[in-house]
Formats: C-alpha cells, sequence, structure tokens
C-alpha cells in the first residue's frame, strides 16, 4: 500500500517536471522567434514616426503581436506629438481593435489585465468605451488599471464612474483623504 | 565624408527613435548597448556626436565621459546626455556637462531633433 502510494506521488512529480520543463521550452522557443519580429516592428514603427508616414498593416497573428509589442516599448520612450503620431498609427493598423476585443471577451483575469494595461498605455480614445466598461469588470485589478487608463486620457467624460470604480476599491477611506488634500478630481486620481 | 552618431542605451526602443531621427537628419549611425561597448566604439573611431544614456549597464554614462576626455577627445565630441530623473542633472553638471547638453526621456523626436542641432552647432 505504501510503495502505491510512493510510486503515484513519484509519478506526479516527474509529471509535474516534465510540464514544466516543457512550459519553459515552449516559452524560450516563444520569444526567441518573437524577438527579431519585435525588432524589425519597432525599427518600422520608428521610422514611421519620423516620417509620418504608416507603415504597412502586419498580417497575421504573430506579426500584430510583435507590431503591438514594439508599439508598447516605444510609448515609455515619446512624449508629446511623437506620442500622439504612434497612438494613431497603432489605432490604424487595427492594433487597439486587437487589444479591446481580449480586455471585452477574455475569461481568464490576467489576460484581461494586461489588455486593460495595454490600451492605459495606447491611450487611444477608441478605447474609452471598453475600459468604461472595465470599471465594473469582476477582476479589482482590470478596475484599476482603467481607472488608470480613462485618467491619461484628454477627456475625462466618465470621470464619475471612475471615482466610483475608485471608491469601491478603497477600503480605508483612501478617497476620501485624496479628495480632502487634492485640488481638482484629476489630481484625486494621480493620488489614488 | 557625413556626419557620425554613437548611440548609446541599453533601451532599444530609445536606440531605434533616436537613429531614425538622427538617420534623417544625415548622420551615419552607430550603436551600443552598455558602457564598455560604447567606449569600445568610441575607441575604434571617434563619433561625431555621442548620445549617451545616463545609467548604462557596465559604465555608467558619466564614466564614459570620463572615459572620453581621458582618451582626448572631450573637444571633439559632442555630447548629448539622456536622463530620466532630476538626479542625471546633478551627475551631468559633475563631469561638467553644461544643462544644454541634458535630453530628459521620455522626449518628442522633433524637439529631441532640435537640440540635438543645438548640440552638434555649439563651440
Amino acid at each position: 500500500m505504501i510503495l502505491a502510494v510512493a510510486l503515484i506521488l513519484a509519478a506526479i512529480i516527474v509529471a509535474e517536471l516534465i510540464a514544466l520543463a516543457g512550459r519553459r521550452a515552449w516559452v524560450h522557443w516563444k520569444t526567441t522567434r518573437r524577438a527579431p519580429l519585435v525588432d524589425d516592428a519597432m525599427t518600422e514603427l520608428a521610422d514611421a514616426i519620423v516620417t509620418g508616414v504608416a507603415p504597412a498593416a502586419p498580417v497575421g497573428r504573430v506579426r500584430r503581436r510583435a507590431f503591438r509589442l514594439a508599439a508598447l516599448e516605444l510609448f515609455t520612450a515619446l512624449a508629446g506629438e511623437s506620442r500622439a503620431r504612434l497612438t494613431r498609427f497603432v489605432e490604424e493598423l487595427g492594433l487597439v481593435d486587437d487589444v479591446v476585443r481580449t480586455l471585452s471577451r477574455s475569461r481568464r483575469a490576467y489576460a484581461r489585465r494586461t489588455a486593460a494595461d495595454e490600451l492605459a498605455e495606447i491611450r487611444s480614445p477608441q478605447a474609452v468605451p471598453i475600459l468604461t466598461r472595465a470599471l465594473a469588470d469582476t477582476d479589482p485589478m482590470v478596475r484599476v488599471v482603467a481607472v488608470r487608463g480613462l485618467a491619461s486620457l484628454p477627456e475625462l467624460s466618465q470621470l464619475d464612474r471612475m471615482l466610483e470604480a475608485a471608491h469601491r476599491l478603497g477600503r480605508d477611506g483612501a478617497l476620501d483623504r485624496a479628495r480632502a488634500t487634492a485640488g481638482s478630481d484629476r489630481h484625486v486620481l494621480a493620488i489614488l | 565624408m557625413g556626419r557620425t552618431a554613437l548611440v548609446a542605451d541599453d533601451s532599444l526602443a530609445v536606440r531605434r527613435l533616436v537613429s531614425a531621427r538622427l538617420r534623417r537628419d544625415g548622420y551615419s549611425i552607430r550603436e551600443a548597448t552598455d558602457g564598455h561597448e560604447a567606449l569600445e566604439e568610441i575607441e575604434r573611431e571617434p563619433p561625431d556626436l555621442l548620445v549617451l544614456d545616463d545609467v548604462l549597464p557596465g559604465l555608467s554614462g558619466v564614466e564614459v565621459v570620463e572615459g572620453l576626455r581621458a582618451r582626448g577627445l572631450g573637444e571633439s565630441v559632442r555630447v548629448a546626455f539622456l536622463i530620466e530623473y532630476s538626479s542625471g542633472l546633478r551627475r551631468a553638471a559633475l563631469v561638467g556637462l553644461p544643462e544644454s547638453s541634458v535630453i530628459r526621456k521620455p522626449f518628442d523626436l522633433d524637439r529631441f531633433a532640435d537640440r540635438i542641432r543645438a548640440i552638434a552647432t555649439s563651440g
């Protein structure tokens, strides 16, 4: 009996280790395959920002993803009109739609968080409706990121709903304290 | 012969953006991803312009500037010093780089190009 249990446990451990090694190998393969594509996409997008001419739309899921990852990297280095130009390219290439689809359809909270985070970084006005809907997401982190995403956009038409979502997140009176010290509702969001 | 620029930054995004912008202004570009590589590139062939990140793996931006001067290239190589935090401004001042040589990240590429033109033509 003891021997049987030990054998079963050993088999489970071996199976787990094989699965772990397989997953690591798969992630490594995916990353090394993707890196040159992201590098090329970054070069194309950087040239496009400089020239003002949008690059050709990437074809296929892998290339679209490479373009999206490249754009997300470039956003962190850009400000002003150059950043706005990249946002326009990302919209024109249909990359915002890809993220919106994930945020609205995925059942995995982690995927929705990532999608909301990407939309917050892209700062596209096209994302306002979906980020507004995400304020009522079942996952609290998705709601936090949705507030951040909407706060990063120039127009604050959803301010009341953002503050309401922030209020539901704050269990220790953080919103009230922020309101007491901030000069405006935008400052409230910044403090939160 | 055209002007040459060395872009030393560990961020691929910054290298791609800066290189694309400078290429448009007629520079031929070389890139380095850390401080040691930057100094090796400078030794191999001194560029006209060095776009240098404040925080680099290996040697810091300040150490690269010191290395540049130790090789007697402090006058001939123009330096644009990229910083992300205001502490970078103090580090730039420590090695005697004027504030006009400092460019804050993130940046708008057109403004970046204006600043580079000013740095390249400064006496």
